[in-house]
This record gives C-alpha cells, structure tokens and sequence, in this order.
C-alpha cells in the first residue's frame, strides 16, 4: 500500500508513454485523413483532438499494438457524425453526374483531389485507409465495420469513378 | 472496356491476382496498346499521402505532470503539514484541558486538608474530657448554624439537649422575633441598590459566621453563656451591615431602637420561665 504510493504506478506510465508514441507517430496522418474526409482542416483538427481524447479517457481498455487502426476507426465515426449533422452531400460514383468544371490549365493531382472529393465518405474512406495508410481490406473491414468482399467492392467502384472522371477532362484537353 | 478488363487491371494493380494471372496480363499489355493506356488511366486513382504537419504533437503530448513527477515531495509536505496541524490541535487542547484539572486538583486537596485539620482539631480537643466534648459539639452546632436565625428552632432537638438551659432557646426565640421586624421594617426603607448591598450583607455575614466557626473550633470549651454573646455579636455585626442600606435618618431611629433593646435585653433566665418548664 505505501510502496504503491510511493512508487509511480508502472502501468500508467507505460500508457502514458504509448500515447505519447501514437500521438507523434498517427496523429498528422489522422488529421490528413480527417481533413480529407470533412474538407475543413481546422475541423479535422478538432476531430482528431477529439479522438485522441478518447484514445485517453480508454487509454486502459485499448491495446495499444491496434492503436492506429482504433484511431482510424474513431476518427470516420466522427467524421461521419458530422457529416450527417451538416448534412453534407457527397456525390457517389452513382451520383456523379456534374459536368466538369475544372480550369483547362490544373493539374492532375488538383483533378485528383477534386475526383475524390466527389466521392461518398464510404468509398472516400477506404480510397484513403487503402492508398494512405497502405491498410488490407481485412484491417480496413475492421475499421469501418465491413466484409472484405465489401471494401473491395467499394475500391473498384471508388476507383473506377475517379478513372472515368480524371479521364473525361484529359479527352477534353487532349 | 468491358467489366472483366477493368476488373482484372483493377485486381493487377491491387496484387489480387495469382503469379499465373500476372505473368499472363504483363503478357497481353506489351502486345496491346489501348490496354496499356487503359491501365495508365487505372493507375492515376492511386493517390499519394501528402507529409502535412498540422501541429497537433504539442497540443496532444501529455507531459507528466508536476504530481507525478514530485509525487514523494507532494506526499511527504501533505503528510508533515497534516502532522503539525494535528499535533498543534492536541496541544491546544490539552492546553485547554489543564486548567480546570488543576483547579479541580486544587479543590479536592484544599477540601482534604481542611478536613484533615478540622478532624485533628476535634481529636485534640475532645480528648481531655468526654462531657465537655458532648456539649461542645451542641455548641458547635448553634454556632456553625445559621438557620436558628431565621426559622423556629425544633423543640425535640432542645429536649435531647440536656446540657443546654431552656432559658437561651427562649432568648433567641425573642431574638429572633425582634430580627424579623427589624427585617420587615428595611425591606421597606431599601434604596434603589438594594441588590448590590444585600449580596453585601450576605458576604460580611458568611464571613462573621466563618470568624465564628474558627473561634468556636479554637475554643476548646464553649458555656451557654459564650454562645449566647457570639450569638449577639454575629446579631450587632449583621445589623451593622444591613443599616449600611438604610438612609441617615432611618439609620438614626435604629440607634434608638437598638439601645432600648440591649438596655432591655436580658441575658439572665427569666425564672418564671424556667418554673414553667420544670412542672413540664
């Protein structure tokens, strides 16, 4: 009893310690992920903010070898959250059917960011997790709650979307 | 494209197809051209991490805090400060507590030595001769006593008292008698301070008598007669007292009344009196 108080508890701070890690080593890239989900920086500030919040308050319950994925998984639900209560549209593979708007003069990669934008936050998300942070289905299952049949499904028809609407401007310009 | 195609370049560029598959396709794409370009266009989908810093370490790092880092010298200057306000608190108490122990210590070995000494004293004096001792502690009785003063004295008590004559108890019955007028009389001429000067009078009287008791424990040997005079000096003091409350010209008339009164007192025993009390 005395010696426990005396003595900083092990545990916590081994916690403390694998926070820390996980904040320098995912946090930039759950706010990029974020910032691409809900198209506001400050606001996928703020989310991450939030979802490293969580990760503290169940910092005893999580293990910490899955921490990244956790992270992710948190990070969508937020995002999706306030997507919904924004009630922001993202147009869908089947959905996409605006014209295209782009200067003659951008550049791929700005084309690129837009196709995907156009993208719903389902496909967007495992675009992301896959091509990002390099994730499997199967992890990539795990965190957004699905089969991998499901996400392979979603990246082809994510990927097929944004190779008919990269391809369309490059007909146009060429 | 058909779907097939697409989801075979798909499954190419994922690493979904087998080595057969592969080797079958790289095969195929160096043979047809639009093919080729068909899996260029499959290949810009790919998109690339951009190395963004958003300054978020500094705002999420948790530094051990000023508790974890101190947490003995924390503990350790709770605990000490605990300690002395505890151990000041028991002093303060016991600091209060003292004194009225003492006092009672006091008290109770005052009491004790006077108890002591009164018994010494009865010791010595009653030792001598066994009747004096009888009629001393009678004597003793009358003195120490002040109710006789004000109340009626008890007619078994003055049977049992075979040594005392039965001519002092009718004197003070008189006496007693004169001392409530005189004391019906001031309550009617009492100034304003009454109640200052009557706890006055009620100190100077406890002290006579406390006079009066040392005396009478000092004398060995106490007649009818010295009680009788101890009796009217306690009355002359406390008269004296009482007419400190009684304004000049009452206190006037009192001298009067107080001289017709001792030149009328008489301290012999009425004879008749005590023929009286004999055919009793």
């Amino acid at each position: 009893m005395i010696s426990s108080l005396f003595s900083p508890k092990k545990k916590d701070k081994a916690l403390l310690e694998a926070y820390n890690l996980a904040v320098s080593e995912h946090a930039n890239r759950v706010c990029a992920y974020a910032s691409k989900l809900v198209k506001d920086t400050n606001f996928a500030k703020d989310l991450t903010q939030d979802a490293y919040i969580k990760l503290w308050k169940h910092r005893k319950e999580i293990d910490f070898d899955k921490v990244k994925s956790w992270l992710f998984t948190t990070t969508y639900r937020l995002c999706i959250d306030h997507l919904r209560k924004k009630s922001i549209v993202v147009l869908g593979t089947e959905n996409n059917t605006e014209p295209w708007t782009t200067p003659e003069n951008c550049d791929v990669k700005e084309i690129i960011q837009d196709a995907m934008e156009r993208l719903n936050e389902v496909q967007k998300s495992i675009l992301l997790l896959r091509d990002y942070e390099g994730y499997d289905y199967k992890e990539i299952g795990n965190i957004m709650e699905l089969n991998e049949s499901q996400v392979k499904v979603y990246l082809f028809r994510a990927r097929k979307a944004m190779k008919t609407y990269i391809g369309t401007p490059e007909t146009i310009i060429g | 494209m058909n779907t097939k195609t697409e989801q075979l370049l798909f499954n190419y560029l994922e690493g979904n197809l087998d080595q057969h598959y592969r080797e079958e396709l790289e095969a195929q794409l160096q043979t047809d051209p639009a093919l080729k370009a068909e899996l260029n266009q499959w290949e810009k989908t790919y998109v690339t991490a951009e190395e963004i810093d958003f300054n978020l370490n500094e705002k999420l790092i948790i530094a051990p805090s000023f508790y974890r880092r101190y947490k003995i010298i924390v503990l350790s200057f709770f605990l000490i400060t605990s300690l002395s306000i505890g151990t000041y608190f028991i002093v303060a108490l016991q600091q209060i507590d003292t004194p009225k122990s003492s006092v009672e210590t006091i008290e109770t070995t005052v009491s004790k030595r006077i108890s002591t000494q009164e018994e010494v004293k009865l010791n010595t004096n009653s030792a001598p001769i066994e009747t004096i001792n009888t009629t001393n502690k009678q004597s003793h009785r009358h003195t120490l006593n002040t109710e006789p003063l004000i109340k009626k004295p008890d007619t078994n008590k003055h049977k049992a008292q075979t040594t005392l004559p039965n001519a002092v108890s009718h004197n003070t019955e008189i006496q007693q008698n004169k001392l409530n007028s005189l004391a019906e009389k001031k309550a009617q001429v009492i100034t304003p301070d009454t109640s200052r000067l009557q706890t006055n009078i009620l100190s100077e009287l406890t002290n006579v008598t406390t006079r009066k008791e040392l005396s009478t424990k000092e004398t060995s040997v106490t007649t009818p007669e010295t009680i009788q005079i101890s009796r009217i000096d306690s009355i002359d003091l406390m008269q004296q007292t009482e007419l400190k409350t009684i304004e000049p010209k009452t206190i006037k008339k009192e001298k009067k009344h107080r001289k017709d009164r001792f030149e009328n007192f008489d301290l012999k025993p009425d004879k008749n009196f005590i023929k009286t009390n004999d055919n009793f």
